[in-house]
């Protein structure tokens, strides 16, 4: 199975109460890490993903309680999608009313059924029946039943003025191949299970988006280990011209960060060391986990961190 | 040590360049907006939007250049002050914010500083209160050796240090505090875990800070 795809995706959000009960509750995914943002300790950081927080499954959240809401325009991504099974669309347009979910009518796209929907922050999400989704394990943990349940991501889309530079990047480093064309989206993907789909919306000139409440962070790629990541960095450098961060020890993978042509943030993440490198597999996101450097702080991040029991986180 | 040169961006007594924001509604206290060492006056505006919003905003950009970057006083190395220099620019721009004020009918203003602008702000509390009802502080060190000139009564001040931060001693932000406090002011100086940055830790404190003051003189009323 080929490890090209997307490892996360990492989004802003409003008060971190508020996003688990959207997340865990109303969506029904595994909270698989509660941490805090390493460079603004004294905020959360979440992450969410399948029952075996399993790369490609991973979406990741900055909680702000004060953030002001973004506003979508070109050079960010426009969508997040998730892979269901296709019988439970139903279900989901169903859940969605009874939970007061903004929500559109479900549309065919790429020969697919998509039900769109926002999350309380507004940021733009959407579910996508996948043929052959049932068969896979759901995650069983939430009020969610397993066999509606969420199986990781399909992918993002992104909003660019000139999609040209963006796909050479997608095709040559990241192993996605041009699949299909509908209007103005030209959908890419690797045969990798989860996460493995990036539409481009090409739009031209349109207004530059601004980053708040509801917006994506970065994307993040996968690579299987250092060498492999190495060998991207190495790729994007000598094809691209464009120079990397250097590698952010992030615990439970390693990252380099770029800002990709058309103005979106990107990383690539390594698949190794996973989530279960500091809690064990079965309790996941059930402790508040730091950095080593961090913990010597523990007392101080957790007086300062929103109380996530009370209206006010 | 390094050697900071550091030159006049503009003559003392010219004006300020600046930004101001008029009050969108009533209510908020007017904010002075004061950048860290290499920002300018536009800095801050989209966090004084954040933390008070419909509050007009004055946000100055500071006179000395070190290196070509804009500061609101000299320095002769890192946490090194000229205090002759601190004396004179903070009466100085301590002058421009009350012509600004008179001039557009503010109350008395919340100076919202980081880092250097921080440490001018601490430094009109000392010398030239009269223009301010508060301040908060981000990342701020103690201005001045001498202790401040004017009673600080009614005066609300928060101090926000980092527990990480490599710039600012704690001692030195915990003196600041108290020289401030024993001067009359009602000061709240709280630690967050980061390090000399803005954070959105920060961010929350602030917001809060000027919530419980606003509902303060909601009761006096």
């Amino acid at each position: 199975m080929t490890t090209n795809g997307l490892h996360h995706v990492t989004a802003i959000s409003g008060p971190a109460r508020r996003n688990i009960e959207f997340y865990a509750g109303v969506l029904g995914l595994r909270l698989v890490k509660k941490t805090v943002n390493f460079d603004d300790p004294g905020t959360y950081h979440f992450y969410y993903g399948d029952a075996d927080a399993a790369p490609g499954s991973i979406l990741t959240f900055f909680p702000w309680a004060h953030v002001a809401p973004g506003r979508l325009g070109v050079g960010e991504t426009q969508g997040t999608m998730f892979r269901v099974p296709e019988a439970s669309i139903g279900y989901w347009a169903h859940r969605f009313v009874e939970k007061g979910v903004k929500h559109e009518a479900p549309v065919k796209r790429f020969g697919e059924t998509m039900l769109a929907f926002t999350d309380p922050d507004g940021m733009r999400l959407a579910l996508v029946g996948v043929p052959g989704a049932e068969l896979e394990p759901g995650w069983a943990g939430s009020d969610v039943p397993a066999e509606a349940a969420i199986r990781g991501l399909k992918g993002v889309g992104l909003l660019l003025a000139d999609i040209a530079p963006t796909a050479a990047i997608l095709t040559d480093v990241f192993g996605f191949k041009e699949v299909a064309r509908e209007g103005a989206y030209v959908r890419y993907a690797t045969d990798a299970l989860l996460g493995n789909v990036v539409d481009l919306h090409g739009v031209g000139n349109f207004l530059r988006g601004r980053q708040g409440g509801g917006s994506v962070h970065h994307i993040a790629f996968r690579a299987a280990d250092d060498a492999a990541e190495e060998a991207m960095v190495k790729r994007l450098a000598e094809h691209h011209g464009i120079r990397t961060t250097e590698q952010k020890d992030r615990n439970y993978f390693r990252s380099v960060y770029f800002r990709e042509p058309g103005g979106v943030l990107f990383e690539i993440a390594t698949d190794v060391p996973g989530f279960a490198v500091d809690e064990p597999a079965e309790s996941l996101g059930t402790a508040l986990k730091l950095p080593s450097f961090l913990e010597p702080h523990r007392a101080h991040i957790e007086s300062v961190l929103p109380d996530l029991s009370s209206d006010a986180a | 040590m390094t050697d900071h040169i550091v030159t006049d961006a503009a003559p003392a007594g010219a004006a300020f360049v600046h930004r101001f924001e008029p009050a969108t509604h009533p209510g908020p206290a007017p904010l002075l907006l004061l950048h860290g060492t290499g920002g300018d006056e536009n800095d801050l505006m989209a966090l004084g939007r954040t933390l008070s919003p419909g509050a007009a905003l004055l946000s100055p950009r500071g006179k000395v250049l070190e290196h070509g970057m804009p500061r609101f006083f000299a320095r002769r190395a890192e946490g090194v002050f000229d205090h002759e220099d601190v004396r004179r620019r903070a009466d100085e721009l301590a002058d421009f914010v009350a012509a600004v004020a008179a001039r557009q009918d503010l109350a008395p203003l919340i100076a919202v500083g980081f880092s250097n602008g921080a440490n001018i702000a601490a430094a009109m509390l000392y010398r030239r209160p009269e223009v301010l009802s508060g301040a908060i502080l981000l990342r701020a060190m103690v201005p001045l050796e001498e202790a401040p000139l004017a009673d600080l009564t009614g005066k609300r001040v928060l101090i926000l240090s980092g527990a990480l931060d490599p710039i600012v001693p704690a001692d030195n932000a915990a003196r600041l505090a108290a020289t401030l406090q024993a001067a009359g002011a009602e000061v709240e100086h709280k630690v967050v875990p980061s390090g000399h940055g803005l954070t959105q830790t920060d961010l929350g404190f602030a917001k809060a800070w000027l919530g419980a003051g606003a509902r303060d003189t909601l009761r006096v009323r």
